[in-house]
């Protein structure tokens, strides 16, 4: 699976639908962890904050042997492993009730409707071998304060299917595809801040 | 004229059409009853001003906190063996070994508990504590769980409904 391109093609699908600016969770300049806009502080307009929520296995990966006549006696023969993924993303949209003219559910609703008209997205996926499945959830958990303005909140869940590979090492080692690739290691996690509103 | 007969004889169809006929609707989180509620903080459990549900949100969601999702997350891992749980209880309607409403609230029932479990082991995923909350709350260490009162992991609970 290439994250990046997965990565960059959710995010680009979600701008293009709701034509606000989204950013993902663990971004060091987004305001996935609410106070962490920074000097900059957060988009005069509504924005969006993208996350993986949940990734699994789903049933036997497998081992699959490619015969190329091509290519040079010894390398003809290549072994992959192959198995099927799933993940979910989380797209959160925060409006501005001073400043945006429709309000967050008015931007899940048209990711919605995107999905369920899927001609253009499923190109759009295709391309990062990643298809839709199906929406897990959608909800508006309310307004909250943020960055001393008022937030309308809505989140929609939308649950992707992929395929797994790695190929062969010259050793013959197969690599285990139990666990997913990390999404975030390529960014430096910013301050944690937990406030102090304890949590259970 | 030759005549035909047709007999129908029920070796027990209409009792399992009788037995799991209408839905039902089952409901696990944080409920009105238990989200209303003022939800204890501090070192002494004196209410923080916010409600279960307030805070169950901003954890749920990442509203201001790093996102820590204890409903959906545990539905999203867990999916298939949910699966298998209710069809072992539909096996046990269809049987008419217990009620639908019965059946309903043992799905319901396991399924809460279960997330209890899971949100008390620490899952996978979630970020570890701040410094300033860990020095606070649990000696400075940062790996700690972020369960302090147990009450917004005890009010998750299930509602039955007839759909």
């Amino acid at each position: 699976m290439d994250w990046p391109l997965i990565r960059t093609t959710l995010e680009t699908w979600v701008e293009s639908i709701t034509g606000l600016p989204a950013y993902w969770r663990r971004q060091p300049d987004a305001g996935g962890w609410g106070s962490a806009w920074g000097t900059t502080g957060s988009p005069d307009r509504g924005y969006i904050i993208l996350d993986i929520i949940g990734r699994r296995g789903v049933g036997l990966d497998s081992i699959e042997y490619e015969h190329d006549a091509t290519q040079a006696a010894g390398s003809e023969i290549r072994i992959y492993q192959r198995g099927q993924r799933q993940f979910t993303l989380a797209v959160q949209v925060r409006c501005f009730s001073a400043t945006d003219d429709a309000d967050s559910k008015t931007y899940t609703s048209l990711l919605r409707d995107s999905t369920s008209l899927p001609t253009r997205s499923e190109a759009v996926f295709a391309a990062a071998d990643i298809a839709f499945a199906r929406v897990m959830a959608d909800v508006s958990p309310g307004i909250y304060e943020l960055d001393g303005r008022d937030v309308d909140i809505s989140e929609i869940q939308l649950r992707f299917n992929a395929t797994a590979e790695v190929e062969d090492t010259a050793t013959g080692y197969v690599e285990s595809l139990t666990d997913f690739e990390l999404l975030d290691t390529d960014n430096p996690v910013p301050p944690i801040w937990e406030g102090d509103i304890g949590f259970s | 004229m030759a005549r035909s007969r047709v007999t129908e004889r029920d070796h027990g169809a209409a009792k399992v059409v009788k037995a799991v006929e209408g839905q039902m609707s089952v409901k696990v989180g944080i409920m009105s009853d238990k989200g209303s509620a003022p939800k204890k903080g501090g070192t002494a459990g004196a209410p923080t001003g916010n409600t279960v549900l307030d805070v169950a949100n901003q954890h749920e969601f990442g509203i201001g906190v790093p996102r820590r999702s204890f409903v959906g997350q545990f539905n999203d891992e867990n999916e298939a063996e949910l699966f298998k749980w209710l069809e072992l209880v539909s096996k046990q309607v269809a049987e008419s070994k217990i009620t639908k409403r019965a059946g309903a609230g043992q799905f319901g029932s396991k399924v809460a508990n279960e997330n209890k479990d899971w949100m008390s082991r620490g899952p996978a995923g979630w970020q570890p504590l701040s410094q300033a909350y860990a020095d606070k709350h649990h000696g400075g260490d940062r790996t700690a769980r972020l369960i302090l009162w147990g009450q917004l992991r005890s009010s998750i609970t299930h509602q039955v409904e007839e759909a």
